[in-house]
């Protein structure tokens, strides 16, 4: 094909070099196009295929904001759904005035001078009102006006209103959880890693309900200005139901007017006298020391004076009474004989291991501060022994009192589910049989003392009264009462706690306008435990009476 | 020999490019169809969403409760009412007549539709509240 050619001299020589140099070029560009068809087919078929997968994902993670909280049996308590916001370019309005007063009819909880203002602002976006109803939305598309426009936002929902307010509180505009297990769980609801898993936390709504409708009727007919419940697994530390009236609807928190007393949770940020339920840590104290026996007899004829201060019975009995009667009729003068006789220490220490003088362990921020007594002299020894002169949570009187019956562990509450299979950590505290002994007091305070009005036919209620005197602005003890009553059942194998808190009830006609815990806080344990027991699965049950027989006969029945 | 290498190398060219045109658009039409059902689904997942928070919203128990006391005959279980066993439950003796309802209990049976109920009102209100 070539014809050899010889070209002689310089003009060969230079030939030569342009030939190579024309070559090595051609060479450098076969070796970039080769590279380039190489990586090609390399990018466009096996990398496409190893690829697929992860781009399947990125679109599903996007999608939640905040993570949905159900009850535990799996009802939807909070959940996200979108929401336009409307928002203005007042830029592109024309007639500030027109559009205002359109806007208006649409918006009626604006003036239309305020929206003029707005719409005739400097700045290119202008929030009109966030979180439009769908019906809202429409309207205002309807109006046509070209500067009005949507974005589409997450908003919090939450289904059930007012029923779980308290526990689950509430976000701002923002979403940022602001209280309950929002706030508490605020991180892990936002944490894009467990979004898409919901928090299930260990309520049951339909025991929540039971709780809340029975504390409102009570409310009612007491006329009380407040009232707390809860009711918790004394074995696994777990709260069913937790309640605090009044209370608010979290989805309308951020519109306003909700006054700082409906936001407040009773249950754990309320600190009260509690009263006479604390007699129930005073016979266990007693009787796991070995201070007092179940005979031992302690004379209550007469009140008792220390410095200027007086101790009498709410159900004097005016007699010398054994260790159950005490506990049967609540006579703050035999709690008050027992506690010296126990001694200051003694009662400190145990009331300490109940967790009684440091707040309460639980999945919410809004924990109250307890106020035990300011000098624990003779005085205050006395008083606390039936539950004056110490301020606690009624949170932490129920998680103590667990620990009375469940066999004498000290268990947390919680208000996140726990597994079936998890063995509670919690501390002993007393003997089982001390709490034994406990339990037998607080059936036959049932029986025959002071909480008869509890007894749910067959269940096995047993519990405590606690009418305390409200402290009144100017020192000293008032007339309004704190009424409460902490229930158990089944007696015989201890598993859920009631408690119920009536702020300040007044006595009716059916109760002979008595506003005693006997009479107003004990009727509503027994509503809640009729309501309850067959959705926990507490079946009625003949009773072994056999079991109360030795604490029984140490009981004279004169109410 | 050059001219059919360049022939050759010319066809191939054109063949690439019909086949490379033909898979862009192929993937295209493909991208497209994913973005629609990517959008598809997260409708759908928010239309679920939705449906869910309401379905827990009509099943608040206060609410269930309304409609129960206004449509049903069921109450408070009675103190009497509460057995401790069942065998405290007799048989039904033989021979016994056919159940009948007592007259004074509502007892909710099938009719037709009524274009309004009392409750109705209040159903709408709560529908549209979340």
């Amino acid at each position: 094909m070539f014809k050899k050619v010889r070209i002689e001299g310089a003009y060969k020589e230079t030939m030569a070099l342009a030939r190579r140099r024309l070559l090595l070029t051609v060479f450098g560009f076969a070796v970039i196009f080769l590279f380039l068809a190489f990586r090609t087919v390399e990018l466009s078929v096996f990398q496409a295929l190893s690829d697929t997968d992860r781009r399947a994902n990125v679109s599903n993670t996007a999608i939640l904001a905040r993570g949905n909280v159900i009850d535990r049996n799996g009802v939807l308590l909070a959940t996200n759904l979108k929401t336009r916001s409307l928002y203005a370019d007042p830029a592109l309005v024309l007639d500030p005035l027109a559009a205002a007063e359109k806007l208006a009819q649409v918006l009626p909880e604006f003036t239309v001078s305020e929206l003029e203002q707005k719409l005739s602002e400097r700045r290119r976006h202008v929030w009109i009102k966030r979180h439009l109803t769908p019906g809202q939305a429409r309207q205002v598309n309807a109006l046509g006006i070209h500067a009005l426009k949507f974005s589409i936002e997450d908003k919090r929902i939450y289904p059930h209103g007012n029923l779980v307010s308290h526990v689950l509180g509430y976000t701002d505009a923002d979403e940022n959880g602001l209280a309950g297990i929002e706030r508490f769980f605020d991180g892990r609801l936002t944490d894009p890693q467990q979004a898409g898993e919901p928090l299930q936390v260990s309520l049951d709504i339909r025991i929540q309900h039971v709780l809340r409708d029975e504390l409102q009727r009570a409310m009612g007919v007491f006329r009380a200005i407040g009232a707390a419940g809860l009711l918790m697994d004394v074995n696994t530390g777990e709260v069913l139901a937790m309640a605090s009236l009044p209370d608010f609807d979290p989805n309308l928190v951020r519109a306003g007017d909700i006054k700082e007393k409906r936001i407040m949770n009773r249950v754990t940020s309320g600190v009260y006298e509690l009263g006479s339920t604390f007699k129930t840590f005073t016979m266990a104290a007693g009787l796991e020391t070995g201070v007092i026996r179940m005979n031992d007899v302690y004379d209550a004829t007469d009140p008792i004076r220390i410095s200027r201060f007086t101790i009498r019975d709410d159900h004097p009995q005016a007699r010398p009474l054994t260790v159950p009667e005490i506990f049967a009729h609540s006579s703050n003068i035999g709690a008050a004989k027992i506690a010296m006789d126990m001694g200051r220490d003694v009662q400190r220490r145990f009331l300490e291991t109940l967790g009684l003088l440091e707040p309460a362990v639980i999945e919410l921020k809004e924990v109250g501060e307890p106020l035990p007594p300011v000098s624990w002299g003779d005085v205050a020894t006395m008083t606390v022994s039936y539950g004056h002169g110490i301020a606690v949570s009624p949170l932490q009187l129920s998680v103590a009192m667990g620990a009375m019956v469940n066999g004498g562990t000290l268990i947390p509450a919680t208000l996140v589910k726990q597994s079936e299979d998890r063995f509670p950590e919690g501390k002993p505290v007393i003997s089982p049989v001390t709490s034994e002994q406990v339990r037998q007091l607080m059936r036959i305070a049932v029986l025959q003392g002071t909480g008869g009005l509890a007894d749910a036919p067959h269940y096995r209620v047993g519990g405590k009264t606690g009418t305390a005197r409200k402290a009144s602005k100017n020192g000293g003890y008032g007339k309004q009462k704190l009424s409460s009553f902490v229930g158990v059942f089944p007696m015989d194998a201890p598993k859920y706690l009631v408690l119920v808190l009536l702020d300040e009830p007044k006595g009716t006609k059916e109760t002979w306008n008595y506003s005693s815990a006997g009479w107003t806080a004990a009727p509503v344990v027994r509503n809640v435990i009729m309501r309850a027991a067959p959705l926990l699965g507490v079946s009625p049950k003949e009773e072994d009476e056999t079991r109360y027989q030795t604490v029984a006969h140490l009981v004279t029945d004169s109410r | 020999m050059s001219r059919i290498f360049a022939i050759a190398s010319i066809a191939a060219i054109l063949m690439a490019g019909a086949g490379l045109f033909q898979l862009k658009y192929q993937v295209a039409q493909k991208a497209a169809f994913v973005k629609n059902l990517k959008l598809e689904l997260n409708r759908d997942r928010e239309a679920i969403r939705v449906l869910r928070a309401e379905w827990s919203h009509l099943n608040r128990p206060d609410y269930l409760q309304d409609l129960s006391i206004r449509y049903l005959a069921l109450r408070p279980p009675l103190d009497s009412q509460i057995k401790t066993s069942p065998a405290a439950i007799p048989f039904r003796p033989e021979g016994a007549g056919p159940v009948s309802a007592p007259n004074d209990l509502v007892i909710p049976v099938p009719r037709r539709k009524p274009e309004s109920r009392p409750g109705d009102e209040a159903v709408k209100r709560e529908a549209s509240g979340v």
